[in-house]
């Protein structure tokens, strides 16, 4: 007899879905987070060096301002967005809002991420004398 | 073996109201093929009757004209009598248990016209009326004490000496059979429009029941009797409401023409079933269908959207996704499709099935439902008219097994009956010959829609009658090729496919001996209706498998024959 | 020609469930079921599946089609564009035969929430008076036809089990929206809890998949808002 319960059952499942924008949200809003709790934990890292040793959380904030890293960021940057903005989208519907128009709230919000990347990827170019 | 008080057949509405009524009083249980809630009472869309007066004034006289009217004064009046005065009642009581009827501004229970009524009686709940209805009283019979076996098959009904003593039934999931031993059985099965090619019944509407009484001997009542529904989706069959005229709906032609207009001047799309199927194929037959083929339309846009999705939301998925037409923006291409089966299991104004012209009641046996002929329909129902007599008749049929367990007592089950039944299903299991049931079933419904039709005649029916002759006798040497126990529905559709040509004999063969046009019975060969010789029932009887015909007078009360125009 | 790959399993004989092709030439307008019955007809008497309306209101013959719920009867192949359609069980079901499953535990949920009209006074001679507007409130709630493409498609039901499902939670708003019903904060008690409205998580693949257009998740959430009105109010 199959398990039709816990979380193998669950990733095999997901695998096999058709991805609706629902679902689509539903994971992205799960790997966002994910990408987000990482992130966290890395930064408390980098973070508590300063109380090590001075020089070299100097260094590496030298590191952090390189090309790679700042792109890194913007990815930070769209995760948080992402993963804010379908917060707010979750925060509407339990308020009893927009749960027949979830699929335009969804991508309404997405065009707004991406803007807001733009305009992030934008500043960050003009400041770095990228562009 | 199991042992209940009451052994209700068949989940839809008339057994779940049996089944609520009664389990309040007797150990309680409820066979059915499907789960209940799959029953195809959830198929019914207009409405329910009764004459609450909510639209317009109305009363329980002139519901009960327009009845025996519609049946073509066969229906017995008695029996409609009580039908309609305890409809409001009926309806209140619905209500209270639960059925989202649609409401008027006051918010009364909202009613609207409805064919062959002639004042806006159909109680509805949009245009999904007896989905509302199925699932409330299901929704009842939750916190009640009834034993479900949902997807049983029941094979035979066991009466011995004029009483009953249970059922043998089949459970699909596990191929095993088993002795339901009661006090008493209440048949609730439901009709047989997939006897036919075209009909808006499901595929589980096989009349089982009906063979269910076939089987213990006993009669079946003015089975020539069935109706035709104007309005069923082209190919498909599918039930469009009668609710879509109700609200205003056209019927036109190639031409564009209303042609009820020449068929029925006053009430015209509104005129009962029998008479606009009738209309309809005849435009058909003279070449007036759409591009002069066999179907024609059913026009709503002028109603406009907004009325089309509060009042027909249904109609318009149905029409969409499987016509592909959206009915805001186009018309409907519809078919007449077999629809209800006015005839079935005599029983008396009580639901007590009977053994013989004479009224006989067989003890602890009862139907209701479409299964059952009490004859309130006669020769054509009125739509609305079925709820309303499933939903009474099932609980009356309740109420008359409540009285008979008073004084009843388990009768010994005859065991040759369950060693039939094993026997029957064990000869299917090892049924290696050369005919496939499916094609029996679609010949057998090929040739019941094209010689048993809306127009009958003695020719067609005589070819029809020894063409099921025929598919019966190459039944005996069909071929089953899944021999799994497990939820083999192979052999429970080569079952329900022995039942269909067991009864479509009856049909005909009382078609053929019925020499005259009444209600949804039309013979060409003879088009008037002939109350000198044929206002009287057909009961059917099958023994050693000769068809035998007698005959039972109509309870005449309050409205003597006359003609029926509309 | 469209090639249908079909789940079979026979728990009496299989071992585990294996995937078989059907190649079949679709007609125009053709379903899915009308495919599967003519599958059963012609090709494979053995196939198993649940039929009976045909028409959408029965909701006997809901299954995974390419990875979204559904009813079979409704569905036309030309829907779905592909010309290879995978056809499975509904998933989170133990499966009976082929594409039959198990409802039993779904409907256990079912009758664990008490899905019946609950009235305290006594009933008046007439019907009971209620406005168009609340009769629209739960409109959509009563059009269920208990198929369980939706709690059968819910991504937390698949980590969990014991959660109701949008199906039972969706009849608990359809009498909780009921003013007729006089049993609101029984009711809502019973669902706020982990097993109820809590478990939730917005995935919304109960509204895609529902057959008859139900905003169920919509339904739920209107039950949460309610729940936590109740609660701020120490009434739940």
């Amino acid at each position: 007899m199959e398990k039709h319960r816990g979380f193998p059952y669950y990733t095999k499942r997901v695998l096999r879905a058709s991805l609706e924008t629902g679902t689509f949200a539903h994971l992205l809003h799960r790997i966002t987070g994910l990408l987000i709790v990482v992130y966290l934990f890395l930064h408390m890292g980098v973070i508590s060096l300063a109380f090590i040793n001075g020089q070299t959380f100097d260094d590496v904030m030298v590191t952090f301002s390189s090309p790679f890293f700042l792109v890194m960021d913007l990815v930070l940057f769209a995760g948080v967005m992402i993963h804010g903005l379908n917060g707010i989208r979750i925060m509407l519907f339990d308020m009893g809002l927009f749960t027949r128009k979830q699929k335009e709230l969804f991508w309404g919000l997405m065009v707004v991420a991406i803007v807001s990347v733009l305009i992030a990827t934008w500043l960050v170019a003009t400041a770095k004398g990228w562009w | 073996m199991k042992k209940h008080d009451v052994i209700v057949v068949g989940g839809g509405l008339a057994g779940l109201r049996a089944a609520w009524k009664v389990s309040d009083f007797a150990d309680t249980a409820v066979v059915s093929k499907i789960h209940p809630l799959r029953s195809h009472t959830g198929a019914a869309q207009g409405g329910i009757a009764a004459s609450l007066g909510n639209a317009t004034p109305d009363s329980w006289e002139e519901h009960m004209f327009d009845t025996v009217k519609g049946s073509d004064y066969l229906g017995d009046q008695d029996v409609i009598e009580v039908l309609v005065k305890e409809a409001p009642q009926t309806i209140y009581e619905l209500e209270h248990l639960g059925v989202a009827f649609s409401r008027t501004e006051e918010g009364k229970i909202a009613q609207r016209a409805f064919g062959g009524h002639t004042k806006p009686r159909a109680c509805y709940a949009a245009d999904w009326t007896g989905h509302t209805l199925l699932h409330t009283v299901y929704e009842q019979c939750v916190p009640k004490k009834i034993k479900f076996y949902d997807e049983w098959f029941a094979l035979s009904v066991a009466v011995q000496d004029g009483v009953c003593r249970g059922i043998v039934a089949l459970e699909i999931p596990t191929g095993r059979i088993e002795i339901f031993h009661s006090k008493s059985v209440i048949i609730t099965t439901g009709g047989y429009g997939r006897a036919f090619k075209i009909t808006s019944n499901a595929l589980a509407n096989t009349g089982d029941g009906l063979n269910l009484a076939l089987g213990a001997g006993l009669p079946l009542e003015d089975m020539e009797f069935v109706q035709f529904h104007p309005t069923g989706l082209y190919r498909h069959g599918i039930l469009l409401t009668e609710g879509a005229r109700g609200e205003g709906g056209y019927l036109i032609n190639r031409t564009g023409e209303r042609f009820m207009k020449r068929y029925a001047p006053e009430k015209m799309e509104l005129a009962p079933r029998d008479v606009i199927s009738r209309a309809e194929q005849t435009e058909m037959d003279e070449g007036k269908g759409i591009d002069g083929k066999d179907f024609v339309y059913l026009d709503l846009r002028h109603l406009g959207a907004a009325k089309i999705l509060e009042a027909l939301p249904q109609t318009r998925d149905l029409a969409m996704s499987f016509a592909g037409v959206d009915p805001i923006k186009n018309p409907i291409p519809i078919q007449p499709t077999a629809h209800y089966s006015m005839g079935g299991i005599p029983t008396t104004i009580a639901g007590q099935v009977i053994m013989d012209e004479k009224n006989t009641p067989v003890a602890g046996l009862y139907a209701a439902g479409e299964c059952a002929c009490v004859s309130m329909h006669g020769a054509n129902r009125l739509g609305t008219n079925s709820l309303l007599d499933a939903a009474m008749f099932g609980k009356r049929a309740a109420e008359s097994a409540i009285e008979y367990l008073k004084g009843a007592e388990h009768q010994p089950f005859p065991e040759e009956v369950c060693e039939s039944a094993k026997e029957k299903v064990r000869r299917l299991r090892v049924a290696n010959g050369p005919e496939s049931a499916p094609k029996l079933r679609h010949e057998l419904q090929e040739t019941m829609t094209q010689k048993c039709g809306i127009f009958r005649d003695e020719e067609r029916l005589d070819e029809c009658l020894a063409k099921i002759r025929e598919l019966q006798d190459r039944f005996q040497r069909i071929g089953i090729g899944d021999r799994s126990l497990t939820f083999n529905t192979e052999i429970i559709e080569a079952l329900e496919t022995q039942n269909l040509l067991e009864f479509s004999e009856i049909i005909v063969y009382g078609a053929i001996a019925r020499r005259e046009s009444r209600g949804a019975h039309w013979r060409v060969d003879y088009p008037k209706r002939d109350d000198q010789n044929w206002l009287k029932h057909t009961m059917a009887f099958k023994k050693e498998g000769k068809i035998e015909l007698r005959y039972k007078d109509v309870t005449i009360t309050k409205f003597p024959p006359k003609e029926r125009g509309y | 020609m469209v090639v249908l790959r079909i789940l079979r399993y026979n728990p009496a004989k299989d071992e585990r469930p294996t995937f078989r092709n059907y190649e079949i030439g679709p007609t125009a307008g053709m379903t899915i079921l009308d495919a599967l019955i003519h599958i059963k007809e012609n090709m494979d008497p053995s196939l198993t599946f649940r039929r009976s309306c045909r028409s959408a209101i029965c909701g006997s013959c809901a299954l995974t089609a390419n990875g979204k719920n559904l009813l079979a009867c409704n569905t036309q192949l030309s829907a779905l564009k592909k010309k290879r359609i995978v056809l499975e069980p509904l998933p989170g079901f133990q499966i009976l035969r082929d594409l039959a499953v198990d409802w039993e535990p779904f409907f256990d949920k079912y009758r664990a929430i008490k899905p019946y009209l609950i009235t305290k006074s006594a009933p008046p001679a007439k019907e009971r008076i209620q406005s168009p507007d609340i009769r629209k409130r739960y409109d959509d709630a009563a059009k269920c036809i208990m198929c369980s493409a939706c709690t059968s498609s819910c991504p937390v039901m698949w980590t969990d089990d014991s959660y109701l499902g949008p199906a039972a939670l969706t009849k608990v708003w359809r009498f909780v929206a009921d003013d007729r019903d006089e049993a609101t904060e029984e009711r809502l008690s019973m669902v706020s809890n982990e097993k109820g409205v809590w478990r939730c998580h917005t995935i919304f693949r109960c509204s895609e998949s529902c057959p008859k257009d139900i905003d169920t998740a919509g339904c739920l959430e209107f039950l949460r808002k309610k729940v936590v009105w109740y609660s701020l109010r120490g009434r739940v």
